[in-house]
């Protein structure tokens, strides 16, 4: 998988980017201008589930009147692409209503459906529709997007769970099911047991439409893990799950860890790897250094690694700005890794930073002659500035224009 | 309403040095910044900090004189700056004078066009819609624009030959005393206070 050219309209603080990628791309410039709102654009293309946010009404450009954003890559022979606008008032009522019936209909047994089988979905839908009030009507108006993807297929994403909805859909989930129980015959109304299972049914309801405005906070949507965002390098490997916690499969994730390391020659004279300590083969022998002990640099490619264990070839690896609690001295390591990866497994990098240490390194002399020659086909600087805060400009610099910029001219590559 | 100019070199500093004299501007209302005079190691740092330095309202120099060591360097620092420039600075604040060392104007907009958008993810449109001339110098008022969004405007003044030919200086010209004297001269003489005063003040 190999990104050829991006392309985003109004998303967040772009206006309008268009560029073509190589195969590491660093994206400099100052906060705001748009750098890590790239890395969010190229991730919704792929997890279009991530636009269910609380501030999903803040991905539109501000300064642009046409609540419309547009996202699109081409990787050559085919190309993917969405389309984000704000909900029309018919369509968020309508979708919400949709949502409620499924969840009825899910939630009722066969005897209750067979019970309401005279009643369609459509009737089902207006009812709803006439049980929602202005309050709920605002909610939804304002906190639905439809988001159209390359297949043409439109789909309606909530922004948020709010909690004081509780009661509002509560009370509609009671509403209809006590207008349903008046359209019953009353000796089917007035039976104990199936008013009981109505009830068991009604709450179930209630969760599960919980369950679909907090659709994402489940997790129910694969990750397509041929495109990852990366927000913090240790994280990954700390952030999830205390030491004390740890299950039997992120022991063999580490041990899929170590084989990359390994097969790869990532890290040269690696015996052993565990979450306690690290073994080289020295001159002297065995030796065993503790984990924590080694430098951020080593720990901060471990968590690299650990995010991508599932998939490792030919994908997409986006790194917000990786240099975060790492040392420059091990800036250096981290970025010989990221170039050998990109190199030895075809792994396309999108990364932000704000570096200068991060920037000599990938054009300094001290890389090796394959890394420089790697780098002066593959490397795009992506120096992004704003004019008046709305507009978006940005420069491509390879590999021999940002040596002319930073050597010959002496001018900072992030931007003034 | 701050300005900042982007020029070749060492003669271009007193050509506005003695410019800016007789436009009665004082020696504290403007600043020349040499970036062949900078030490080696706080040379990438020394321009981003002068250029910071002079947007902010504390800074009392109306104007900055960027000597950047050539015509060649002069445009790359200027195509890559140019943003920077005009946003930070007052509107038409930014101006490059370069020599045309007799290639045509044609020539050099275009060139500059295409060292401009050379670094460009989307190319920017350079309209050069005002001319003024005088026997020695021409005068383009531009502005740029991307994707229909205009996004400032420019000054670029050109000699047609060089600044060194216009005021009698050769390479036999040693003393400082001498060529300040013969680009004082060349000022007057050729009544550039007027062609300059409307875009410097």
């Amino acid at each position: 998988m190999f990104i050829k050219s991006v392309d985003i309209e109004n998303f967040k603080g772009i206006s309008k980017l268009k560029f073509n990628p190589k195969k590491i791309n660093i994206l400099v410039g100052k906060n705001n201008t748009g750098k890590t709102s790239v890395l969010e654009a190229i991730d919704l293309l792929f997890h279009n589930e991530n636009i269910q946010n609380p501030f999903m009404h803040s991905f539109f450009n501000i300064y642009s009147e046409e609540k419309s954003i547009k996202i699109s890559a081409n990787f050559g022979d085919k190309e993917e692409k969405i389309e984000i606008r704000e909900a029309k008032e018919r369509e968020a009522i309508s979708n919400f209503s949709k949502d409620l019936v499924r969840s009825f209909l899910e939630n009722f047994s066969k005897k209750s459906k067979k019970t309401f089988s005279g009643i369609l979905t459509r009737e089902l839908e207006k009812l709803i529709e006439n049980y929602i009030d202005d309050e709920l009507r605002n909610f939804l108006l304002k906190n639905s997007l439809v988001l159209l993807d390359g297949n043409s297929e439109e789909k309606i994403y909530y922004s948020s769970y709010d909690y004081s909805l509780i009661n509002k859909i509560e009370i509609l989930i009671e509403n209809i099911t006590k207008n349903l129980l008046e359209k019953l015959p009353s000796e089917q109304r007035d039976d104990s047991e199936f008013r009981r299972h109505l009830k068991y049914a009604s709450e179930n309801t209630l969760f599960s439409t919980r369950g679909i405005l907090m659709e994402h906070r489940h997790g129910a949507k694969p990750i397509k893990k041929d495109v990852v965002y990366i927000n913090s390098l240790e994280e990954e490997l700390y952030g999830r799950r205390p030491i004390s916690q740890r299950k039997p499969e992120d022991s063999e994730r580490l041990h899929k860890v170590e084989k990359i390391v390994k097969e790869n020659n990532l890290v040269r004279n690696l015996e052993g790897l565990d979450f306690d300590n690290v073994v080289f083969q020295t001159k002297e022998g065995i030796k065993a250094h503790s984990f924590h002990f080694l430098g951020d640099g080593f720990k901060s490619m471990i968590g690299l690694l650990w995010k991508l264990s599932d998939k490792i070839n030919n994908i997409v690896v986006m790194l917000d700005e990786p240099e975060k609690h790492i040392h420059p001295g091990y800036i250096k390591q981290l970025m010989k890794f990221i170039i050998d990866f990109s190199k030895r497994l075809n792994i396309q990098f999108f990364i932000t930073t704000h570096s200068l240490d991060l920037l000599d390194i990938v054009l300094s002399e001290e890389l090796d002659e394959e890394e420089r020659a790697f780098l002066k086909d593959e490397l795009n600087i992506l120096r992004m500035d704003k004019i008046r805060d709305s507009i978006t400009i940005a420069e491509n610099l390879d590999y021999e224009k940002a040596v002319e910029t930073k050597d010959e001219l002496q001018l900072d590559l992030r931007g003034v | 309403m701050k300005k900042i100019i982007i020029c070749e070199g060492k003669h271009d500093g007193i050509f506005f040095e003695q410019l800016l004299k007789n436009l009665n501007f004082s020696k504290d209302d403007f600043k020349i910044f040499d970036q062949e005079n900078q030490k080696k190691k706080d040379k990438k740092s020394a321009e981003t900090r002068e250029l910071n330095s002079f947007i902010e309202k504390y800074n009392q120099n109306k104007i900055l004189i960027k000597l950047e060591g050539g015509k060649h360097f002069a445009i790359k620092i200027f195509s890559t700056n140019m943003r920077y420039c005009v946003e930070n600075i007052s509107p038409e604040g930014l101006i490059l004078m370069i020599d045309l060392d007799g290639e045509e104007v044609e020539k050099r907009k275009n060139s500059l066009i295409e060292t401009l958008n050379g670094r460009m993810t989307m190319p920017m449109n350079l309209d050069f819609s005002h001319k003024m001339e005088n026997d020695h110098l021409y005068h383009l008022k531009t502005k740029v624009s991307q994707n229909n969004s205009e996004l400032g405007q420019f000054h670029i003044i050109l000699f047609k030959k060089s600044l060194e030919h216009s005021c009698g200086i050769s390479d036999g010209t040693c003393m400082l005393k001498e060529k300040i004297s013969k680009i004082d001269e060349f000022i007057l003489r050729e009544n550039l206070i007027n062609f300059f005063s409307q875009i410097i003040n």
